[in-house]
């Protein structure tokens, strides 16, 4: 035998040293499967798709700062490609372990359950929010001039967007069985269908508030919905509120999903 | 018999336990997992037999803290089996087959030991020592989903125990093993048992429990139907007289003095040299009879009990238990 201590010997539970040390390895085994992961090289084509629909269009249009905001940022980046990362990072955060069963190996270790939740968080936000500014950069200087004044105008609701969306679909990966699924119906239903709906319907939408906060942020460029119908439906709310409803959401999503997480029995593992 | 209601426990280990359960019962929806168990485990190995659906998968996922009980309590070293502090000291070798496949042997053990807490340098040598026990030192750099099934159950084994839990609980551990690596793996139960461990172990496999386990606990419908060792368990089933075939010179001389013996409740005559016998109270009759044959000096060349294993004593309790 070692002369390392012995379970029976060591205390009985993980030292705040040890815990942490656990945590950041959990963390970087996360962030290493999740980075080298099919969802990568989907959310990759897709950018690629992005960037080259993107570079085609100002070679084609007046490219001004506003109008490819409006006309690519807005569609193409707020309200699809980071969502799409959102999805793939953190509905497979803890989804993936479950779908491909080596989610036991978490839950026999000696880490609490909340504490693994919180930490598939930050390695599903950290690649979300890392992939999605990364992208957005790209765009952006494809499209040149132009792009640099509209990175800085999408730059924070990025971040922003990415924490709500993130904690909202790792929850629904820790909580359901086929969480991808699910979160790409919502993302279809909840933020592009209802997202669009005139009237105070679209609020629940975490893209709403991201809008409100690019709309804010950019109001130098007299930035808004295209059209004068959807300008006086959209109904804004102002970047501060919006700001504050993505934290608190976000904030009472990761408390609800670590305590789902903590008290689920996944008898779905063997 | 009365098995179903009232479980047999012939040796209740209740000093040095590592796990208990007390008036456990675990409902999926309307299906009952476990019913109202009791049970303690101390070191030693212990076997955990039943058929499919008896509730064996049940118990060892209470043990593992990955259920919860409906009622009643799972403690392993004195703390509630799903907290973390628990965690500590289970080794947990689930059946199924699944790992993180991209990496090695090598590195999925030593991943499990930093997930446990450890720091680099002791994460490294415990995966050695782990992957050692199991013999895989020598085979670990390549990838896991270039195993055999025998040497990733090896690897699941070495992550169990890379922490050096107290109880170690393997479901099904000896499946897709090849008969050396059985053997292999069963001197490494009892290796962890002599260093004063506790091994819970499920198998189909019920012979191999007859070499293995010190004491087994039979399960059958979500409850307890017996536990001891197979001897004790054995001698307490009365309606199953136990099978002896006993081979001498003197057969029928023999055969003639043992019919009046009050623990002999049958004799079959096979041949000449030749015949069987139902005994009740077994150990009895084998100190008895023992001092018999000395005594009278009657040549006997040939003595074995052919029910007294784990494959018979499972029939017999299951037999029962269908019964009740």
């Amino acid at each position: 035998m070692s002369s390392e201590k012995t379970a029976s010997e060591r205390p009985s539970a993980l030292q705040p040293s040890a815990l942490f040390s656990a945590c950041v390895h959990l963390l970087r085994l996360t962030l290493s499967r999740q980075f080298w992961s099919r969802q990568t090289v989907v959310g990759l084509a897709l950018s690629l798709l992005c960037v080259m629909i993107t570079f085609a269009w100002t070679l084609h249009r007046d490219p001004s700062s506003k109008r490819l905001i409006e006309m690519m940022l807005v569609p193409a980046f707020l309200a699809f490609l980071m969502p799409v990362f959102a999805i793939c990072y953190g509905a497979s955060a803890v989804g993936g372990d479950r779908e491909d069963r080596t989610l036991i190996y978490l839950l026999i270790t000696s880490i609490p359950r909340p504490l693994i939740y919180l930490t598939k968080f930050i390695a599903a936000w950290l690649l979300a929010t890392g992939w999605s500014v990364g992208v957005l950069w790209v765009l952006c200087t494809v499209a040149g001039q132009p792009g640099n004044e509209a990175f800085d105008v999408f730059l924070l609701p990025t971040v922003f967007g990415c924490t709500a969306y993130v904690s909202l679909f790792l929850l629904v990966g820790a909580a359901f069985r086929h969480g991808t699924i699910i979160s790409l119906a919502y993302w279809f239903f909840l933020e592009v269908l209802f997202g669009n709906m005139p009237g105070i319907v679209k609020r629940i939408s975490v893209a709403f508030h991201t809008r409100c906060m690019v709309y804010e942020s950019g109001s130098a460029l007299e930035l808004g919905p295209a059209g004068r119908v959807a300008r006086e439906m959209f109904l804004p709310v102002s970047g501060e509120t919006a700001r504050t409803v993505i934290l608190i959401s976000s904030a009472i999503l990761l408390a609800a999903g670590m305590l789902i997480f903590s008290r689920r029995e996944y008898r779905d593992l063997s | 018999m009365s098995a179903p209601e009232s479980p047999r426990t012939a040796s209740p280990a209740t000093a040095g336990a590592v796990a208990e359960l007390r008036s456990v019962t675990k409902w999926y929806g309307p299906v009952i997992g476990v019913n109202d168990l009791d049970l303690t485990i101390g070191p030693g190995i212990t076997g955990l037999l039943g058929p499919n659906g008896a509730g064996k998968t049940t118990l060892i996922k209470l043990l593992a803290g990955l259920l919860h009980p409906s009622l009643g309590k799972v403690t392993v070293s004195g703390r509630s089996a799903a907290s973390s502090a628990a965690k500590e000291h289970i080794g947990y070798c689930p059946d199924v087959d699944a790992f993180y496949e991209e990496m090695s042997g090598r590195r999925f053990v030593r991943t499990m030991a930093r997930l446990h807490g450890m720091s680099k340098s002791e994460a490294k040598e415990r995966a050695e020592i782990a992957l050692a026990e199991v013999g895989m030192t020598d085979r670990a750099d390549r990838r896991l989903r270039g195993y055999s099934k025998g040497m990733r159950q090896r690897i699941k084994l070495a992550q169990a125990l890379v922490h050096d839990p107290a109880m170690l609980i393997v479901d099904e551990p000896l499946n897709g093993v090849d008969p050396v690596g059985r053997r292999e793996l069963m001197e490494l139960f009892r290796g962890f048992r002599d260093r004063g461990k506790a091994v819970l172990v499920s198998s189909h496999i019920l012979h191999e429990m007859d070499a293995l386990a010190e004491r087994v606990i039979f399960m059958g419908r979500g409850r307890i139907l017996a536990s001891g060792t197979l001897a004790e368990i054995r001698e307490m089933l009365d309606e199953h007289p136990l099978h002896v075939r006993l081979r001498s010179s003197q057969a029928r001389e023999l055969a003639a003095q043992l019919i009046r013996w009050e623990d002999v409740k049958g004799i079959e005559l096979r041949d000449e040299e030749e015949f069987s016998l139902e005994v009740r109270r077994p150990d009895a009759f084998f100190q008895r009879l023992g001092d018999f044959v000395v005594a009278e000096s009657i040549d006997v060349s040939a003595l074995e009990t052919t029910d007294a294993s784990a494959e018979a004593v499972f029939d017999y309790i299951m037999s029962s238990a269908a019964r009740a």
